[in-house]
């Protein structure tokens, strides 16, 4: 390749990324332009193709200068940068969590590839990364458009809890544990005892289950009622609750995960409808208690003094 | 790693002052090349990829107004200050001498506090 085939190649592939009413005009500056630095720098250089590259090599790449001539585009606000890789990360470890409790429910541990269900998850995974990029770009384009006039107070993440609101949710988590130990009489209660005997048996525990997972489900259950109680009791959360609570939680998800692997209910779509209740359960809680650790780390940078 | 942060840093405070030393020098009219020798010879080198996009994104903006002269030789793209240009050359030029006065109220005041 010649000298000038060398500056022809570097022009247009920087005018190539302009828009077109500029390319022309561009084009025969920047070669003249690059025609006059090499002539300055053939005096340091023993012959003009070595001038060409060392004078190309100081302009840059192509595209970092065809991006100079214009203003930039910002996709991406910086300041979203940190947020949006969290939310990919974490949502990313959902989905493959996801793929992997689906495949626990849908085959039998004989014919169980989670290897082959975490590749399937990976078009989900790139829709998951396409929809956050096009979310933030809009937010950044809607933010460039109309800027936000000051920024609004807001308080501290606080360790008080509303009594109300927590005793009414452990009201509804004692009622839906005891619907779940005693399906029987929870269903003559609502239907007024005129169900037919198939619904009772559609809720009848796979004896195994009753054997092993169902005791330590169940205990793992009041233990976290018993400690939703303290709480309440207590009115906040106490540093013993930010260290216990996580740790209960990532255990519970550990033990669903493991009931999810094998029959629950001895009726087939029973026992696949309450498995999907329970996965979704799990990936709800992991996302709590990532959301709930960051609070908590942020109050804590935040009061350390 | 420190060396690198120096010349990261010296980026930086030079792309801060690039547009003023590019528009005191275009009172007259000038072309690329020229301008950038005049600038190396005044001791502020610009590389070659950032002067030339510049001119033409001042000119975008309405600080530069350019045109193709070639009479007496080959024909490039002269450069100067538009009215806007002007305006904002002198209000740059004010911003930074209070802001090099500061600094060297800053700087000489630490130096005593070291002495």
């Amino acid at each position: 390749m010649t000298a000038d085939e060398m500056i022809d190649g570097y022009v247009a592939e920087v005018v190539l990324l302009l828009p077109q009413r500029q390319r022309a005009d561009v084009a025969r500056e920047l070669r003249d332009l690059i025609g006059e630095e090499v002539a300055g720098a053939a005096g340091t250089r023993s012959g003009r193709a070595e001038a060409v590259t060392a004078v190309l090599a100081g302009f840059g790449r192509p595209a970092e200068v065809a991006a100079r001539y214009r203003a930039p585009i910002v996709v991406i606000d910086p300041s979203d940068s940190r947020r949006l890789l969290t939310l990919a990360g974490g949502g990313a470890v959902l989905i493959v969590a996801g793929a992997v409790l689906g495949e626990l429910i849908d085959h039998p541990p004989a014919q169980r590839d989670l290897a082959a269900a975490v590749d399937r998850a990976a078009p989900l995974i790139f829709g998951w990364l396409g929809l956050l990029v096009a979310w933030f770009a809009v937010a950044a384009w809607w933010r460039r458009r109309h800027p936000a006039p000051v920024w609004k107070p807001r308080p501290l993440p606080s360790d008080r809890i509303s009594r109300a609101a927590r005793t009414a949710a452990l009201a509804f988590f004692v009622a839906g544990t005891l619907a779940l130990v005693f399906p029987a009489a929870t269903l003559r209660l609502v239907t007024g005892g005129r169900a037919a005997q198939a619904a009772y048996d559609a809720f009848t525990f796979d004896d195994d289950f009753l054997a092993v997972r169902g005791p330590i489900v169940l205990g793992l259950l009041i233990l976290s009622l018993l400690l939703q109680a303290a709480v309440i009791w207590q009115g906040r959360l106490l540093p013993w609750n930010h260290r216990v609570d996580p740790v209960l939680s990532l255990l519970l998800c550990a033990v669903l995960t493991w009931v999810v692997a094998g029959p629950v209910y001895v009726s087939g779509p029973t026992d696949r409808t309450a498995k999907e209740i329970v996965a979704l359960l799990i990936l709800v809680s992991l996302a709590g208690v990532a959301f709930d650790l960051r609070r908590h780390r942020v109050r804590q940078a935040v009061l350390s003094r | 790693m420190v060396e690198g942060v120096h010349d990261k840093l010296e980026l930086e405070l030079r792309r801060g002052v690039v547009v003023l030393a590019v528009l005191s020098r275009l009172r007259t009219l000038r072309y690329g090349y020229e301008l950038r020798q005049s600038l190396i010879a005044a001791g502020m080198p610009i590389e070659e990829g950032t002067l030339y996009p510049l001119l033409r994104r001042l000119e975008s903006q309405g600080v530069l107004t350019s045109e193709w002269r070639g009479a007496q030789g080959p024909a490039r793209r002269y450069y100067v200050l538009s009215a806007a240009g002007r305006d904002l050359l002198a209000r740059l030029t004010a911003t930074w001498h209070g802001m090099t006065k500061a600094m060297d109220d800053i700087l000489d005041e630490e130096r005593g506090d070291d002495s």
